[in-house]
């Protein structure tokens, strides 16, 4: 696929504060805001799952734990997800360097590692299925299926972003640069949170 | 960006848009918070009607207008309705979405988009709350707080089954819509504000929603995780909640080893911060009205924004103090215990400022300012027995009776409630281009503040003397029997306060019909909101947005040619202003 990517335009010279010496922080009227609220969201899923991670720990400290046989396929599943990660962060910086061919071969393959790893939670689920642990089967598996799933669903909404950025990878860095920016902390901290999640569910 | 502005200039005065995108799904800051103020409104008639029935059920059990399982229905179905579906939305989606990007500067929210989408996702979540209204079984029995095994368990009462599914549905809605307005609000304020509008100079109103939004932001999700864990208890089986051994019904249930105290734990490590969601946006209400009608800056605004800021910390640590009865380790307690007292001082800065901000000052008794002054009277009045129910020792024996709702309707439900009228009173002119009429005005506050005090005063006493908050029929206890007296002058207050709401909804569409003529500043007020014209133009400045010189409350300004200097205004020579 061909890729025409220009480099980002330099940032202007911030206006002069308005209103001489009493003029406040003399701000732009509009900054483009999409990091602060995928940083928000981020503080607002990690909210969600300290509830998940705190019902948890509350009830894996209870007598009666009965934790979940591990599915072995989580181990290259995280591998993939901590690769994704990492091959969408060196991409997204080549494509900011002008590296157009490299970033954008490096976020293509990032996206296949994460859907890789989507493949291989569904995979664990299955394998579990098909050895008779279901969500009733006890705590840990009841644990296993509602914190993967959730954030298999974070996951999904992620890849989903990933991918309508990849048919736009075509359009001028600026827009899209932003935009991979905020995916960039998005799935970071899904792939650091799904590592908090193994150890936390594997661990007890 | 300043191409952006320039487009918004070129095309500002000609949009033009069709019913559908003005009015439906319009991504209009001011639409959708109008949107969001009508539907709490129409939702607090709702609630409120079921409030008149079951306190006609407590006054009069002997006529038996409600059986045992509607009457449980009603007070969860009323705790619920008032608290996520009129005070959360009236003010963290209709003054919010109405008042910040007026007040601060910008032109609509940072994303109008999913702003729409917050709106219509809360107007989602209400559809499933009304129809477990025609359900089997009716809506939920197990109160707002709805705790398990008895919301956890379909055959616990009648109420725990499809009805019960619907309001976790309605409710993980709500979530959802919280967490995108709330997303919006933290946003428009850090990012868009105008020039020379820095964080000090904002309007308590802003600052209370701000910080609202983040609590809103950081609790909800917690919520909507023990949700989701409940329904997984429900519907698949599990036992996250429901402890082993349980029998309903004479049937041992198959559940085994989960913990109900869990549930308490999540529900209120939201419950708490969501009290102070809805009375820290109300606190900046009543501190811009009460400023501009006794023609005063606010005394010690640095304090009142840290205040705030540490009511907003604090009220993440204090969740325990709704389960002390519920077995918690005695130092725990003492700690939920020490921090329950230790919000009562950002709170007692706050009232000490109000009053100061009043002493002296020129006051004029327009409706808003009865109302900001009642809520500082409500605050107050409820506010003072909640040092005695943070304490451990004082809670144990009160815990879950009338004592504590009494409290809690005084400190935060009727509070908030007087803060939503003190703002529309005052912004209705903003939002219509007519004033409301202040003589119904008068007696819509006067119905209100006599009927609260009527209804929720003596349940202290009733708390006192051991009336529990969920009994059905007390005639069936010798030591209650004996209050009907009491609990009739009681639901004879409440009509009151219903009656106030009916004087306000024809008040409200008599004025939008024929009301007076507001002008651009009715109130001479300092803010940005008043320098644009009533109700503003599509992007709110038909100009360029104005910049900001000073701070939001520059009233009775020695040497100035009028005795108020607005936020927009550059400085007139000679003068010297407070900041």
């Amino acid at each position: 696929m061909a890729v025409t990517l220009e480099r980002p335009a330099p940032p202007k010279a911030p206006p002069p504060p308005a209103g001489g010496d009493r003029g406040g922080e003399g701000r732009p009227e509009v900054r483009p805001p999409l990091r602060l609220f995928v940083w928000l969201v981020v503080a607002a899923v990690a909210m969600f799952f300290l509830g998940l991670s705190s019902a948890l720990l509350a009830r894996a400290g209870s007598a009666g734990w009965i934790p979940a046989p591990r599915p072995g396929v989580l181990w290259p599943g995280t591998l993939a997800l901590l690769v994704s990660s990492a091959l969408l962060e060196s991409g997204r910086r080549a494509l900011a360097r002008g590296e157009r061919e490299t970033g954008a071969n490096r976020l293509r393959w990032g996206a296949l590692l994460g859907a890789g790893f989507l493949a291989g939670q569904l995979s664990a689920w299955r394998w579990l299925a098909s050895s008779g642990v279901g969500l009733a089967s006890g705590p840990g598996a009841a644990y296993f299926y509602v914190l993967s799933g959730a954030h298999l669903l974070h996951v999904a909404g992620g890849l989903t972003w990933w991918l309508a950025l990849l048919v736009r990878l075509r359009r001028p860095f600026g827009e899209v640069g932003v935009q991979l920016s905020g995916l960039a902390v998005y799935w970071h901290f899904l792939a650091a949170l799904w590592v908090w999640l193994f150890v936390l569910l594997f661990t007890r | 960006m300043a191409a952006a502005e320039a487009h918004l200039e070129v095309h500002a005065p000609t949009h033009r848009e069709s019913f559908w995108t003005r009015y439906v799904f319009s991504q209009d800051h001011k639409v959708i918070g109008l949107q969001y103020l009508l539907t709490s409104l129409f939702m607090a008639l709702v609630g409120g009607a079921l409030a008149m029935v079951f306190r006609t059920q407590l006054a009069w059990p002997q006529a038996g207008i409600l059986k045992a399982d509607q009457y449980l229905a009603a007070v969860s179905m009323h705790g619920t309705i008032m608290v996520f579906f009129v005070l959360t939305p009236a003010l963290l989606g209709g003054f919010a979405n109405f008042l910040v990007p007026l007040k601060i500067g910008a032109r609509d929210m940072a994303f109008p988009f999913v702003n729409m989408l917050s709106y219509w996702v809360f107007a989602l979540s209400i559809v499933p709350l009304v129809a477990s209204f025609f359900v089997p079984g009716g809506p939920l029995n197990a109160g707002w707080t709805a705790y398990p095994p008895l919301s956890a368990l379909p055959q616990a009462a009648p109420g725990s089954g499809l009805g019960q599914d619907l309001w976790l549905v309605s409710i993980a809605l709500f979530c959802v819509s919280s967490l995108l307005g709330s997303l919006n609000y933290i946003t428009t304020i850090l990012v868009m504000r105008t020039r020379g509008m820095s964080l000090m100079r904002m309007p308590l109103t802003v600052w209370g929603i701000f910080v609202a939004a983040v609590l809103a932001l950081l609790s909800f999700p917690v919520l909507m995780a023990a949700g989701i864990l409940l329904l997984f208890d429900r519907l698949a089986g599990t036992s996250f909640f429901v402890p082993a051994g349980l029998v309903v019904g004479g049937q041992v249930i198959q559940h085994t080893g989960g913990n109900p105290l869990l549930w308490q734990h999540l529900f209120w490590f939201l419950g708490h911060p969501e009290v102070y969601i809805v009375i820290l946006p109300p606190m900046g209400i009543v501190s811009d009205v009460i400023a501009n009608f006794a023609r005063k800056p606010v005394f010690g605004y640095p304090a009142m924004v840290a205040s705030m800021l540490a009511i907003g910390i604090l009220s993440f640590l204090v969740w325990g103090h709704h389960m002390f009865v519920s077995g918690m380790h005695p130092l725990l307690g003492t700690g939920f215990a020490l921090t329950t007292l230790l919000i009562g001082v950002p709170s007692a800065v706050k009232t000490f400022n109000w009053l100061a901000t009043l002493w002296r000052g020129k006051l004029y008794y327009s409706t808003a300012m009865l109302f900001a002054v009642g809520f500082v009277s409500l605050f107050v009045a409820g506010g003072l027995t909640g040092i005695h129910l943070g304490n451990a020792p004082v809670d144990i024996p009160l815990h879950d009776t009338y004592y504590v709702v009494a409290h809690f309707h005084l400190v935060m439900g009727t509070a908030a409630v007087f803060g939503i009228f003190a703002g529309i009173y005052f912004w209705f002119p903003k939002m219509f281009g007519r004033l409301l009429d202040e003589r119904l005005g008068r007696i819509h506050f006067w119905l209100s503040l006599l009927g609260v005090y009527g209804a929720f005063f003596p349940m202290y006493y009733l708390g006192l003397a051991g009336m529990h908050r969920r009994i059905y029929d007390y005639r069936a206890f010798p030591y209650l029997a004996h209050l009907q007296p009491l609990q009739v002058f009681i639901t004879l207050s409440a009509f009151l306060i219903f009656l106030g709401g009916l004087v306000l909804a024809y008040n409200m569409l008599r004025s939008l019909a024929a009301g007076r003529p507001a002008g651009p500043n009715p109130w001479r007020g300092t803010t940005l909101e008043w320098s644009t014209e009533s109700p503003p133009p599509h992007h709110n400045w038909r100009g360029d947005v104005p910049e900001v010189y000073r701070g939001p409350y520059e009233y009775s300004v020695p040497g100035a040619p009028q005795d108020y200097l607005p936020q927009w205004e550059p400085e007139p020579a000679g003068v010297r202003a407070g900041h």
